[in-house]
């Protein structure tokens, strides 16, 4: 079996020029994937599959009904090839020996390679110790990590389908709560069809001992990706997160419509951190993942954090605003993003960031890199409520262009219904700088060495925030992306 | 009797008004009206759902009924006497016509063409023909297209090529003697040939309380190596909404430096497009809002650089009392082809009202590499350890905020270069600032 993987690989290296996206391949693995299409027969039967209750079955077509009254917005800076709704298979599960794998032992050897492959060791004796991982393939969970260790502080770490049958009542009275499924179109069809997802729960005083993170694999053709992550840190307690992505390389677009819903409550903490890189299409702009999510945290409760940490390097389109409610006093979010576009990428991402509670504070760091015929766009929103007395907001966007016939754009929307707020919002975009390219260049280091150098320094304020080794996996990725396209 | 056509605001008698303005015109001109009229009809007045629109309703302006105005006569002229100043070039339109016998239109300098734009438009002006047969990126067509249909009659200004005219030229456009919830249509175009050299203020005046509907339009060319400098004041009558659509068109090298100042209306919607149309420019686009009760100010700017080697600058700053609204939308738009370009854009408040609101959205889109753009926004207070040192040397605390916010003004009025100019915007300002005593 893992020939045919090797042998996949080595046409995909043919195919692409190898190296240049590293986890492009395709693993040949049985799909159990009802047909394509979209109707309430097909909500009902992603809830059968998953053997979920009745009212969670109630919610999905509530969502469905919605999202047929629901118009596709054309708001956007980009354009999209038109999606056909009906043309997507919306579950597409690994066939496995057992149908449900007691442990990870029991996980299709298949399904491990591939996560190995990926760098994410899921068997007992190679993964790292430090962090707990929720493997999503497709539109299942295939494992989870450390959830025994997890167990003996009170953290639930299971992904949403098992969460939704071992824990319904957190699960019914938290989801929906930050995105309900009238939100907008794309957060009612992932409420409608959502098929997995990661759900952590933090009790009170509990400091997460490890980081979580889940990993989503996109592998079958013509498939939507639609999970759902669910994260609620009760009183006093501490979590940091982490969610890498990445799918086999293909000419046509796939959809990957995630939800995912953070719950800070009194003087609680969450970081999210995300370092994307979905296939992103190749030099002429075919293919690619089109990555439309719905990412919102609700500061709900006082001095509540919540911090969204950002790296956007892969992805056709990348659509994404990771937002957060601040209703609690004195709670505090932070949005630190890289986004970076090359070949014919386009990203349209920023934040909101909605302040409601008395002395809250937000923290904008945007920096956005475009080469080649990429778009990238910042497009963002504070907003302070009139009950928002002492309410402070910092945002900083910086863009880089690299060639030109790429663009840089910023609309940064500002709201102000509070007279005691302080804003303060500044933005630049400018290009390598010659003096700067002459110095380093002068002192032996080549052209990309250079490029490398200055591009970190530029990313320093964000990569700074994220974990270690996302930290070092961002800075190598964006490398990767840059190389050959500065000359 | 004509079937009366659905027209998106419901002007009394617009039927037979536009018969006159039709046969009083010639060929060009009556297709130009007809064209522009259907246009109107057909987009409509923006709705809220219009992105461009979102933070300024007009459901109040369209639910009213309108006249058009058929008296041309300055009632109040004592405060208006006021306002101008001898050693300018006066030119007076009252409810959008030419008002000879108040302008100095009898020894005007050298190389200064003044007259009325139907005058002008009679001869047919080829400029005048092309350019404003244009339509520009900036959104606010509704309204353009509305003026361009309806204009009763306007001013015309040329300045010949090498022309520097030292005096100020003063177009001041009153609204006067008129019924409750008239519309006027104030309109002016501007050329300034080659390496001429002006300055140019527009007012915009009301003095009576009554409500009405100004929708203004103003086109400047600016001609290669000309240097212009125009200014716009809005202090209409505090019940009157005021539209006002301004594109200024500059040549290779010439230098634009503008101010847009406004504390007049109840609302007010100022649509400023300028669009680079050669190298090596230089823009200078500031103003000043400052407002109070339940005014409503919206600023739209777009600048348009289409060529390499331009620079441009843009201050905006804010003050608001009470519950006055400001919106802010600045757009900097560098094509790719505008290489080396060097802009900068700020927009900045001073929240003194407890219910004052802001909404702003400073904004860049980027074609070109190699370029410095940056922009910014800030939204605050005074700060209380300026006012506690005001204090503690025996100045009352209403008079420190008077001075402090004073201060934060008169930052952007000493940028206006005119000192006529800058002398009006200060008296205007006095309304808002009473000399400070101490």
């Amino acid at each position: 079996m893992s020939d045919n993987v090797k042998q996949k690989e080595l046409q995909d290296n043919k195919l692409s020029g190898a190296g240049e996206y590293r986890y492009g391949f395709h693993t040949d693995i049985a799909e159990d994937k009802p047909p394509k299409g979209l109707n309430e027969d097909t909500v009902r039967l992603i809830s059968f599959k998953k053997k979920e209750p009745e009212w969670m079955l109630e919610w999905r077509l509530k969502a469905f009904r919605h999202w047929l009254k629901m118009q596709e917005p054309t708001w956007p800076n980009f354009e999209y090839g038109p999606i056909d709704y009906q043309d997507i298979y919306y579950y597409s599960a690994p066939k496995q020996k057992k149908e449900k794998p007691a442990s990870l032992e029991e996980v299709d050897e298949e399904l491990l390679k591939t996560f190995d492959r990926l760098g994410i060791a899921l068997s007992e004796q190679k993964r790292l110790t430090g962090v707990a991982v929720d493997a999503v393939f497709d539109s299942i969970s295939v494992g989870t990590t450390h959830q025994g260790e997890l167990a003996k502080y009170g953290i639930i770490f299971c992904s949403m389908s098992e969460a939704v049958i071992n824990h319904p009542d957190l699960v019914k009275k938290y989801i929906g709560s930050v995105v309900p499924y009238t939100d907008n179109f794309f957060a009612a069809l992932n409420s409608a069809v959502f098929s997995d997802g990661s759900f952590c729960y933090i009790p009170k005083n509990v400091r997460c001992p490890m980081d979580l993170s889940t990993y989503f694999r996109i592998n079958a053709e013509d498939t939507g990706q639609f999970e759902r992550t669910l994260i609620i840190a009760e009183d006093s307690s501490y979590v940091s997160y982490l969610e890498g992505c990445t799918a086999p390389m293909r000419d046509t677009n796939q959809l990957h419509a995630a939800v995912v819903e953070l719950v800070a409550l009194d003087n609680a903490e969450i970081k999210y951190s995300t370092v994307q890189n979905w296939y992103s299409g190749d030099k002429n702009g075919l293919g690619g993942i089109y990555n439309f999510v719905t990412k919102r945290g609700k500061c709900a409760g006082l001095n509540s954090k919540i911090s969204w940490t950002q790296v956007e390097a892969g992805s056709a389109i990348t659509w994404k605003y990771p937002s957060v409610i601040l209703q609690g006093e004195n709670s505090v979010g932070k949005f630190y993003s890289v986004a970076l576009t090359n070949n014919h990428m386009t990203a349209d991402t920023g934040t909101k960031m909605i302040h409601i509670g008395k002395n809250t504070k937000s923290t904008i760091v945007s920096k956005g890199i475009s080469s080649d015929f990429a778009h990238n766009s910042y497009r963002g929103l504070v907003k302070i409520m009139p009950s928002a007395d002492g309410a402070r907001n910092f945002s900083q966007c910086d863009s880089m262009l690299v060639g030109n016939h790429c663009s840089a754009n910023t609309f940064p929307y500002i709201e102000v219904k509070n007279n005691t707020a302080v804003v303060e919002h500044e933005a630049s975009t400018s290009k390598i700088n010659a003096e700067q390219m002459f110095y380093l260049r002068s002192r032996g280091l080549d052209l990309e060495e250079a490029v490398s150098l200055i591009i970190n320094g530029f990313c320093k304020d964000v990569f700074k925030e994220l974990p270690l080794e996302f930290s070092v996996e961002a800075v190598k990725l964006l490398e990767m992306k840059l190389e050959g396209s500065v000359g | 009797m004509m079937t009366q056509q659905q027209t998106p605001l419901d002007i009394e008698g617009l039927q037979e008004y536009r018969s006159k303005l039709e046969n009083n015109c010639g060929a060009w001109l009556k297709a130009f009206r007809h064209l522009n009229f259907d246009q109107w009809v057909q987009v409509g007045i923006p709705k809220p759902k219009d992105e461009e629109w979102k933070y300024t309703p007009l459901a109040d302006v369209v639910m009213r009924r309108y006249q058009l105005a058929l008296r041309h006569q300055l009632i109040e002229d004592k405060q208006f006497k006021n306002y101008r100043s001898e050693g300018d070039i006066n030119i007076v339109l009252v409810n959008g016509v030419l008002w000879a016998e108040l302008s100095d239109l009898k020894h005007l300098p050298h190389g200064l063409v003044v007259s009325s734009l139907n005058e002008a438009l009679a001869h047919n002006n080829a400029e005048i023909q092309e350019t404003i047969s244009k339509i520009t990126p900036n959104d606010a067509k509704a309204f353009l297209w509305m003026n361009q249909a309806l204009f009763l009659d306007g001013v015309y200004i040329q300045v010949a090529s090498n022309a520097v005219i030292e005096p100020l030229v003063h177009i001041i456009h009153v609204t006067s003697g008129i019924e409750a919830n008239t519309v006027v249509f104030p309109r002016a175009f501007i050329s300034v040939a080659e390496a001429a050299r002006v300055n140019i203020l527009e007012s915009h005046l009301g003095f009576e309380p009554v409500s009405y509907l100004s929708v203004a339009l103003t086109d400047v060319r600016v001609a290669e190596n000309a240097d212009v400098g125009y200014c716009k004041v809005q202090s209409e009558s505090h019940q009157a909404v005021h539209i006002g659509t301004t594109r200024i068109w500059q040549g290779k090298a010439s230098s634009l430096d503008s101010f847009s100042f406004n504390n007049g209306g109840a609302l007010i919607r100022n649509n400023l497009s300028v669009l680079i149309k050669g190298e090596r420019t230089n823009t200078v686009m500031n103003g000043l809002y400052a407002i109070d009760g339940n005014q409503h100010v919206d600023n739209h700017t777009l600048l348009d650089i289409q060529h390499p080697n331009c620079t441009g600058y843009q201050l905006y700053k804010g003050l608001l009392n009470d519950s006055s609204r400001a919106v802010f939308n600045g757009k900097i738009y560098v094509h790719a082809i505008a290489q080396n370009t060097d802009a900068y854009q700020l927009n900045k408040h001073l929240l003194l009202g407890s219910q004052a609101h802001v909404d702003t959205k400073p904004q860049l889109e980027i074609f070109a590499d190699d370029v410095k753009c940056t922009h910014g926004a800030t939204i605050g207070q005074l700060s209380e350890e300026e006012i506690f040192y005001l204090q503690s040397r025996c100045i009352p605390k209403h008079t420190a905020i008077r001075l402090l916010s004073r201060g934060f003004i008169d930052d952007i009025i000493s940028t206006v270069k005119n000192n006529s100019i800058r002398g009006k915007l200060s008296r205007l300002l006095l309304k808002k600032f009473p000399e400070v005593k101490l």
